[in-house]
């Protein structure tokens, strides 16, 4: 063990000499490798940002009442103040027809001139009550006894459709984690067989002075190490690019969108990606020896 | 130093390489391996160096239980042998230097031995000129001569060469010869696969013949030729 860092710049050098013997398909198998793991780092991202928007969301979980049209602005703060005191209730709020109106027009941003083609406000008042999402049950049920109420609207159906959102990127994020792994491994235990195979002769050579299995190996298991890294590398800078652009698309047309913070999201990426590379590097290398050992 | 005990060699398409082999090379010996060609001569060599396995007998060379040792063990075998073969096997993407000291790098010498080991060595064979430049701008006389330095540098007890001048004219031949026995006299035990009649002939040194794989001759100060039992000549 000792001799691998006392001849680490013997096998840098090895290592070069053999990439440069295949210099194309190394390329190639960089550009390869690091399109693979820019679709891994685009999953891994989106699953992120979903998760993220779903624990926004979640966090707060609201419920809308709406109440008899009957009922004037007295009743109505009444009803608020009772609704307060329901436990799980953060608070409820009196949201009237014209708050209701421009919040609609900021969401709906450019295409508010829909609204203008009624003639009244279309929007009724209503409460808005803001409860921690496990209470969410038992405020229905109580909102159920209360006197006065017409209509609940609950959110749970968006927070479902974020769940399912969520769930389908993590499936999709596990099934791109095994087909990233299982390409960049063929791929890469290609490439290193490959490269013993043209250095066959030599490698008897090595083999016949009396170079023991792990120098004659190490050099493989670097080119291997610095494929995926290299490939890992682009994905990253891809991936962060994207991500960039994404961000700045999704600011403007849609702020209601809960982001993860966009530099903890890509250097978490980053991270990520490198180690995956690294591992496969290392794990890919390890099959192409054997597997041109076999031979 | 070298010992073989009633070792037979079948390689796995039936060809009997070695037929019940039984041979001893004593430290400091220099002896030659003659034979025609596929006498067995490189399956000798080849079994020294565990490159292929014994079907059957022993085999002991520099203490290492050749035919019962794991295959963790054969690189230490290996390392504390000196090889030279007929094509040079040099590595062309090294040069000279390189080339000689990857010999010690194998092994965990330190860089400061490495560098101090190298040049003596390319001194001795009569290279140190020679250090930067790449195999393939040597000639063949000169790329032997750097692969008995690479064999050399790690001061190996014994030295075995597969037809070191096979490619190599009379003249440069002889230079490589010269070398061996030099190397000898410093202590190496040298044992050298050769047909070449006229360098054995004019070594006078010990001569073990093979004939299709059977031991017929072994002679201190011996020749090529063998004419005393049946007037056949056996190359
Ligand atoms: N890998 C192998 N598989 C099968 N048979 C082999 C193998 N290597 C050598 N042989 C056979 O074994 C016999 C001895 O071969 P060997 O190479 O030892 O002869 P040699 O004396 O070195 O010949 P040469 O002078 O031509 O180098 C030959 O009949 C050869 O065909
Ligand atoms: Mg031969």
């Amino acid at each position: 063990m000792k001799n691998i860092f006392l001849n680490m710049g013997y096998f840098l050098k090895e290592t070069i000499t053999v990439m440069r013997l295949n210099l194309l398909s190394n390329i190639l198998s960089i550009f390869s490798t690091g399109l693979i793991l820019f679709i891994l780092a685009m999953t891994i991202s989106g699953w992120r940002i979903s998760a993220k928007a779903a624990e926004a969301i979640e966090g707060e979980a609201e419920i809308s009442v709406y109440f008899d049209k009957g009922m004037d602005n007295q009743g109505a703060l009444k009803l608020v103040e009772s609704i307060k005191r329901i436990e799980g209730v953060r608070d409820s709020r009196l949201i009237g027809e014209s708050e209701a109106y421009d919040r609609m027009v900021k969401i709906l941003g450019k295409d508010a001139q829909v609204l203008k083609v009624f003639d009244d406000n279309p929007f009724s008042p209503f409460i808005e009550v803001k409860i921690n999402l496990n209470a969410m049950d038992h405020v229905l049920e109580e909102l159920d006894h209360m006197t006065g109420i017409q209509y609940i609207r609950d959110n749970r159906d968006v927070l479902d459709r974020l769940g399912n959102i969520t769930h389908l990127f993590r499936i999709l994020g596990y099934l791109m984690g095994a087909a990233v792994g299982i390409a960049t491994l063929v791929i890469l235990s290609h490439m290193i067989r490959l490269g013993m195979q043209n250095n066959r002769e030599q490698i008897n050579t090595l083999r016949l002075l009396g170079a023991p299995g792990i120098f004659i190996a190490f050099p493989f298991l670097l080119q291997g190490l610095l494929l995926t890294l290299g490939g890992g590398a682009l994905a990253a800078a891809l991936a962060a690019f994207a991500l960039k652009q994404l961000y700045a698309r999704m600011a403007g047309p849609l702020p209601f969108i809960p982001l993860p913070p966009g530099g903890a999201l890509i250097s978490g990426m980053v991270i990520v990606i490198l180690s995956v590379s690294a591992v496969l590097g290392i794990v890919g290398s390890l099959l192409g020896l054997l597997s041109a050992r076999n031979h | 130093m070298i010992e073989f005990r009633g070792v037979t060699k079948k390689y796995p398409n039936g060809t009997v390489a070695l037929k019940n082999i039984n041979l001893k090379v004593m430290k400091g010996e220099f002896a030659f391996i003659i034979g025609s060609s596929g006498s067995g001569k490189s399956t000798l060599i080849k079994l020294i160096l565990k490159e292929e396995d014994a079907t059957e007998g022993e085999i002991h060379v520099n203490g290492y239980s050749v035919s019962t040792m794991g295959r963790k063990q054969v690189p230490y075998l290996r390392r504390s042998l000196g090889v030279v073969f007929q094509d040079f096997r040099l590595l062309p993407n090294k040069t000279v230097y390189e080339n000689v000291a990857f010999g010690m790098q194998i092994t965990e010498a330190l860089p400061r031995e490495i560098r101090r080991q190298v040049p003596m060595v390319l001194g001795l064979v009569g290279l140190s000129k020679k250090a930067n430049v790449y195999p393939s701008q040597l000639s063949g006389g000169e790329q032997q001569r750097v692969a008995l330095a690479r064999a050399l540098i790690n001061k190996p007890a014994l030295l075995v060469a597969d037809e070191p001048t096979g490619n190599l004219d009379p003249e440069t031949s002889w230079e490589i010869m010269k070398l061996l026995t030099e190397i000898n006299h410093r202590g190496t035990t040298v044992l050298v696969a050769t047909h070449e009649k006229t360098i054995v002939d004019a070594m006078k040194k010990r001569v073990i013949a093979l004939d299709r794989g059977v031991m017929v001759r072994d002679e201190q100060k011996g020749i090529y030729e063998d004419e005393s039992k049946d007037g056949q000549v056996h190359y």
